[in-house]
């Protein structure tokens, strides 16, 4: 009850805030994850997850109306696979991410965005996986919204970690711990749609 | 009868539960085959022999949660033996170590940073036994064993790696061994 409360809240506000020329949305969509390392991972890949959340937009120059601000709240996960002995290890890591950026109009329906994202980690596939794995990640990214002006839009985003999620021990083979390990850098790029809720250019 | 399969079947769900809730391994982040070094008394173990990979998790006929006992020594003693048994699907192994002449720096040492790192040789053993088998013994020739202890929370964890022959002379490579118990101390 207190979630539905919560959520109600949330999307009443975004609706509230985006009466100063904006836009609200709904995004969703999959994306392929993989990991950046010092070659620590054997057999490594990376695999499809799926991301989700809301967004909010706004107009703040009333001469610039190319340019705006953005911020995504979304749960995207990301992960990978690992195939050792022929068996398949697949690691989830489902963060709360916070995203602001700057978005600019280059014509009409199709926007560059760039900015960064603050993530939080909230769950993993693993026993443990919140203990093993850092608990916060910050992130690049840049990417398109094509039909931006459009009730609904398509976007895609490319996302580089720039802190490690692990946090461990160098160990060698034979001669054990020889220290600290900071290692394994998020990539993700996602593909989704994003239905606008609320758009001043084709309010409904 | 119906409250009979009621209770059969009341039982299997209990049963059901405490392997699914039994489950303990936490696996290693960067090879989860092996379970993760920490040092939190887990009574764990797990190594790579040769190609196999062999550790101490729940096993379906272990319900509850003893996947493998207590160390037990005597602290400030000159002698230090520490035994677990690790397995794969067709084999399992027994791992004896014994680290002899300790003296009191060794033990300070083993509470500092990552622990105090033991050279195999004459003085310090290890013994590797497959116990189906019980003629799988190795002479190591060269590898360590790195031995941390938190003598508070009653904890000695650690790695090891070594390379040795069996008694058909072949060699054996023991990598990424690492080990955290919980102990008695005397």
């Amino acid at each position: 009850m207190k979630e539905k409360t919560a959520f109600l809240i949330i999307i009443l506000s975004l609706l509230a805030f985006s009466q100063i020329y904006g836009q609200v949305g709904l995004m969703m969509g999959p994306n392929y994850s993989t990991v950046r390392h010092s070659g620590i991972l054997e057999n490594q890949r990376g695999k499809m997850n799926f991301h989700y959340g809301v967004n909010v937009a706004f107009y703040p120059f009333a001469n610039t109306p190319e340019l705006s601000f953005k911020t995504d709240l979304l749960v995207v996960t990301k992960g990978y696979q690992q195939n050792l002995s022929g068996e398949d290890f697949n690691l989830n890591l489902s963060f709360l991410s916070f995203a602001p950026m700057v978005r600019y109009e280059l014509s009409q329906g199709f926007h560059f965005h760039t900015g960064i994202e603050l993530n939080i980690l909230a769950g993993s596939n693993v026993n443990e996986g919140l203990q093993t794995y850092r608990n916060s990640e910050r992130a690049v990214f840049l990417g398109l919204d094509l039909f931006s002006d459009k009730y609904l839009s398509i976007f895609t985003r490319a996302s580089f970690g720039l802190s490690p999620m692990l946090d461990y021990y160098d160990i060698h083979p034979i001669d054990g711990i020889q220290g600290q390990l900071r290692d394994i850098y998020t990539t993700t790029v996602l593909i989704g749609i994003q239905l606008n809720i609320y758009n001043e250019k084709i309010r409904f | 009868m119906k409250k009979s399969g009621f209770k059969i079947l009341l039982n299997t769900s209990f049963m059901l539960f405490l392997l699914v809730s039994c489950e303990t391994f936490v696996p290693d982040p960067i090879d989860p085959r092996l379970p993760i070094y920490s040092e939190i008394g887990r009574n764990i173990a797990g190594a790579k022999v040769g190609n196999q990979f062999f550790k101490n998790d729940i096993r379906p006929l272990y319900l509850f949660c003893c996947a493998s006992e207590r160390q037990s020594f005597v602290e400030d003693h000159s002698e230090l033996v520490l035994e677990f048994n690790v397995w794969n699907q067709s084999q399992n192994l027994r791992c004896v170590f014994e680290l002899n002449g300790l003296t009191n720096e060794d033990w300070d040492d083993m509470e500092k940073g990552f622990g105090k790192k033991f050279v195999f040789n004459e003085t310090n053993k290890v013994t590797l036994t497959e116990l189906e088998k019980e003629d799988f013994i190795s002479v190591p020739f060269e590898g360590q064993i790195t031995v941390k202890l938190l003598k508070n929370e009653k904890i000695v964890a650690g790695t090891f790696g070594f390379k040795a022959r069996d008694s058909s002379d072949r060699e054996i490579l023991v990598t990424y061994g690492r080990f955290d118990y919980s102990y008695y101390s005397f």
